[in-house]
């Protein structure tokens, strides 16, 4: 069943109290996101900075940021994942892939992507820069692909086996 | 098709044996698993690259630094060769984990050597855990096969880093006791060589001390350094001793130590040292 997309926590339909960002996804849906999940995203970051955004009244009064790449159903996972994370303590830079999450996080996450076979929803972590979501999404591929043959991995993915007999044969 | 960004990530975290198979998979997936990849996932790992000027002296004489060795043999032994401490995860100052039995790059022999955790009767601030020795000397040999650790034979033999070797040591404050730290470089296929040799061709170094009861020493880091040394070291061994003096109970452990580094550091300027002559073992006895 299509997520209801008018009633989800990324609706523009929300209170005007919360400081929230705009978003138009690829196929001109306005979602909205609340301002300490957005920033979870480093373009959302990224484009704040550029545009000299520094306080709440400016991020109100923002124009939507277009996520050309970023489907209305990828989004409405995103803003789900975002919410999720917003409160968690922030990243370190460095090596973000070692930050740890509490055992509770990582319940919540391992159920919401067990539900979710979207490749959608991994690019647009990775093109909105979503480093928490990008590492999970990332895990579970890296999952997947544990102890399958070549063939099987082609499979999953829909790959074709462009390699030519003479290169085939020198991998062996 | 998933752009190449994504599929970076999902190989930096499949496990080892799987990438072999990933290869295999399509161009696409060929082509991204490089060299830089290796060098990512090196860093992923919590593995230490060398130094850009050491890579750069190698090719300059015709050994390419190859970083997916250095993953899977870094990886298998759990060492970092390139890192702050060349024996990484291997807990040397622990009880022995099975999970670290047969390490190719480490062999750990404890005699006589009791665990402590926290240390007992020593001066704080001090580590959270250490080996404690008692009247009858207790010690530990480490051996570290260092091609097993993940170096490359060319950097031990024509850039010979300056290897350091140290632990943290402390005495039970209400006994005296002695500490003697003995570490050597051997050449491969070495059988018990002379010690005034070694020494002569700076492979033996040593540190010990004595403390009388009630000394107050506190707990302190004590190292040896390797520099010019001769071409085919291809095993460290590192030996800590410790003994409470006689005239103490049988079990008071009067002598402790933790916290054992081993690491190499390159200098400023490289030299490319060529082969010795010397690097040929200097007893011919075969290893059964």
């Amino acid at each position: 069943m299509a997520p209801n997309f008018e009633e989800a926590p990324g609706s523009s339909k929300r209170l005007k109290e919360e400081i929230l960002y705009r978003f138009h996804s690829k196929e001109g849906h306005e979602f909205t996101m609340e301002k300490a999940a957005a920033e979870l995203s480093g373009v959302v970051k990224q484009i704040s900075q550029d545009l000299g955004i520094d306080d709440d009244e400016s991020i109100r009064n923002m124009k939507p940021i277009p996520l050309i790449n970023v489907s209305s159903e990828a989004f409405h996972y995103v803003v789900k994942w975002c919410e999720q994370h917003k409160t968690m303590p922030p990243w370190e830079q460095d090596k973000w892939w070692l930050n740890e999450r509490d055992e509770e996080m990582k319940k919540w996450e391992n159920e919401f992507l067990g539900g979710l076979t979207s490749e959608q929803l991994f690019d647009a972590a990775n093109y909105m820069d979503i480093k928490c979501l990008l590492d999970k999404c990332a895990e579970t591929v890296a999952g997947m692909i544990k102890g399958k043959s070549v063939e099987e991995i082609r499979e999953i993915w829909e790959l074709e086996n462009d390699f030519t007999p003479e290169e085939e044969e020198a991998m062996k | 098709m998933t752009p190449d960004l994504v599929w970076r990530e999902v190989f930096l975290r499949v496990d080892l044996q799987d990438l072999g198979r990933v290869v295999q998979v399509c161009q696409q997936f060929h082509s991204l698993i490089d060299e830089t990849f290796w060098k990512r996932r090196c860093h992923f790992d919590g593995i230490d690259l060398p130094p850009a000027r050491v890579v750069a002296v190698g090719e300059q004489n015709g050994h390419r630094f190859d970083y997916r060795r250095l993953l899977a043999i870094a990886s298998a032994s759990h060492t970092n060769p390139y890192g702050k401490n060349i024996i990484g995860r291997i807990p040397v100052n622990q009880p022995q984990h099975p999970d670290f039995n047969g390490n190719p790059a480490c062999y750990i022999y404890v005699s006589r050597l009791l665990y402590e955790e926290p240390p007992v009767g020593c001066f704080a601030p001090g580590p959270s855990h250490c080996l404690a020795a008692h009247c009858h000397w207790g010690l530990r040999r480490i051996r570290l096969e260092l091609l097993e650790c993940g170096f490359e034979d060319w950097i031990l033999d024509h850039v010979r880093p300056k290897i350091v070797v140290g632990e943290r040591h402390a005495p039970r404050n209400d006994a005296s006791a002695t500490y003697d730290f003995t570490a050597e470089l051997r050449i491969a296929g070495e059988v018990a060589p002379r010690i005034p040799d070694m020494i002569k061709q700076e492979r033996h170094k040593r540190f010990s001390a004595e403390y009388e009861k009630r000394s107050e020493q506190p707990w302190t880091t004590e190292c040896v350094e390797f520099e010019g040394y001769t071409s085919g070291i291809r095993y460290l061994t590192v030996k800590s001793e410790g003994s409470t003096l006689s005239d103490e109970p049988e079990d008071c452990r009067g002598m402790k130590f933790t916290d054992t580094f081993i690491r190499v550091e390159f200098p400023a300027e490289l030299k490319w040292h060529e082969m010795d002559a010397t690097s040929r073992p200097s007893c011919n006895v075969p290893v059964m």
